[in-house]
């Protein structure tokens, strides 16, 4: 499924077929070993931790690859086996500061001497399960109102509005621009403004945010 | 225009629904890598891609995947990262192939088949057939030594010394010329085990990297074609090369 021409998916093809094997490794080396120095590099290793973590990749990689099924492209296989090798790394590095003094962050903050704050106690149950009632009606309508939507459009509200998303990270995501993801969320949020019988005044909503 | 509209009661209902898909259980079956990696690379039919992206907008790790995996893309590929010489990408090659080498010529372990007598007779054959082997490569090699140490030198009209040291604050070496046909002596300052000795001409062509072990009065090297050539020397210690010195350039005129 990945491209016919991939130069890296060529080369490994030549690897599997022991043809100039450690002469096409080197190239596939030298091709992708500074993205990998790169991915760890954003996982906040040091230059020197990240090039042996590049090292442990690519053991790995020229360990494993007659078994590359070449079904994903080679890259999307390195960088799993980038990401395993940093889980590895943080795995090992939080079972060595175990063995030193644990400090726990998870302990339970207590109010004053154990006792619920005081807005905690003055909560009405009647009032609560009311309010919780509106409270689903009004999100089933936002669903119903979203379902309306036309694809794209919804699925950029969701990204945008539910999962918060950046404007880059939905046009990456949906493989469009970030000027359309830009008319999307305005053409959704007035649409589902009139569905919902909210008021609506245009602004610079979300503008703050980079993209 | 696409400034959104100011809402805040949109927002809060967006909200609210964000609070409830927090609680609910996470997306049953994720895509498979290669439909991940099409998709990534736009090479999915129309009808997966919705399927996909329907599965994207309620499924973090598959967004995660993707948007790491658009970072991973946007790295350097063929440019050094951050401050890394091509050089010291040639150097991390060496060194990964050091690390292969040593599991790859891991002799298989012996086939308990095999009765313990049969297998010390074999063995015993194999001593006297190594025996043989290298008293043939020890001939072989002295003819050769012979050819390259004491026959070429005598043709070569011009020799040159070149020093390796250790400090890098030394003054920038200046470029040496020597004449055709050219012979270079390498002599490194510094005791390793091992050294590589590596030639690159200026025109692009391949590096040559010689394996040398220690010599004393070091080693000599003849070059045959015109050009300008950049030398370096690379000294093991503790399972890497690391350079030995400044790298020096060599003109050489016909």
């Amino acid at each position: 499924m990945s491209k016919p021409d991939d130069p890296s998916l060529r080369l490994v093809e030549l690897i599997q077929a022991n043809v100039d094997r450690e002469k096409n490794s080197e190239r596939l080396f030298d091709m992708h070993w500074p993205r990998v120095v790169s991915y760890f590099r954003r996982q906040g290793f040091s230059q020197e931790e990240s090039k042996d973590l590049t090292q442990d990749t690519f053991l790995r990689v020229f360990k494993g690859i007659d078994s590359f099924r070449r079904d994903s492209s080679f890259e999307w296989w390195l960088r799993g086996i980038a990401e395993s090798t940093y889980k590895n790394e943080i795995r090992k590095r939080r079972a060595e500061k175990r063995d030193g003094i644990e400090q726990s962050i998870d302990a339970p903050v207590v109010n004053g001497e154990g006792s619920p704050s005081p807005a905690d106690t003055l909560a009405s149950p009647i009032s609560d399960s009311l309010s919780e009632a509106v409270k689903r009606q009004q999100v089933a309508a936002l669903r119903a109102a979203l379902a309306e939507l036309p694809e794209q459009m919804r699925r950029c509200c969701m990204m945008r509005y539910v999962n918060g998303l950046k404007y880059h990270e939905i046009a990456e995501l949906m493989g469009i621009s970030i000027e359309t993801v830009k008319a999307h969320l305005f053409q959704g949020r007035k649409r589902l403004a009139s569905m919902l019988g909210t008021p609506e005044n245009v602004g610079k909503k979300g503008g703050e945010d980079a993209t | 225009m696409t400034d959104e509209p100011i809402d805040p009661e949109l927002d809060e209902l967006f909200d609210l629904l964000a609070d409830e898909e927090r609680g609910e259980p996470s997306p049953g079956e994720h895509p498979d890598d290669a439909t991940l990696s099409a998709y990534h690379a736009r090479t999915l039919p129309d009808g997966e891609v919705s399927r996909v992206q329907d599965h994207l907008v309620v499924c973090p790790q598959c967004r995660d995947q993707l948007l790491e995996h658009a970072r991973f893309m946007e790295s350097p590929v063929e440019g050094p990262a951050e401050g890394v010489s091509s050089f010291e990408k040639a150097a991390e090659w060496r060194r990964l192939k050091e690390r292969m080498e040593p599991a790859e010529a891991r002799a298989p372990e012996p086939s308990p088949a095999v009765p313990m007598d049969d297998r010390r007779r074999m063995l015993r054959s194999l001593r006297v057939f190594k025996s043989l082997a290298a008293a043939f490569a020890a001939l072989a090699l002295g003819l050769f030594l012979r050819d390259v140490y004491v026959q070429k030198p005598a043709r070569v009209l011009s020799e040159r010394a070149l020093s390796f040291g250790t400090t890098r604050s030394a003054p920038e070496p200046k470029k040496i010329q020597v004449r055709l046909p050219a012979a270079l002596r390498i002599i490194p300052e510094t005791e390793y085990p091992r050294y590589l000795v590596e030639i690159e001409p200026a025109n692009g062509k391949r590096v040559q990297t010689l394996e040398l072990p220690p010599a004393p009065d070091g080693w000599l090297i003849e070059l045959v074609d015109p050009g300008t050539y950049e030398i370096r020397v690379l000294g093991l210690k503790d399972g890497r090369f690391e350079l030995v010195g400044k790298p020096q350039g060599v003109l050489v005129v016909p």
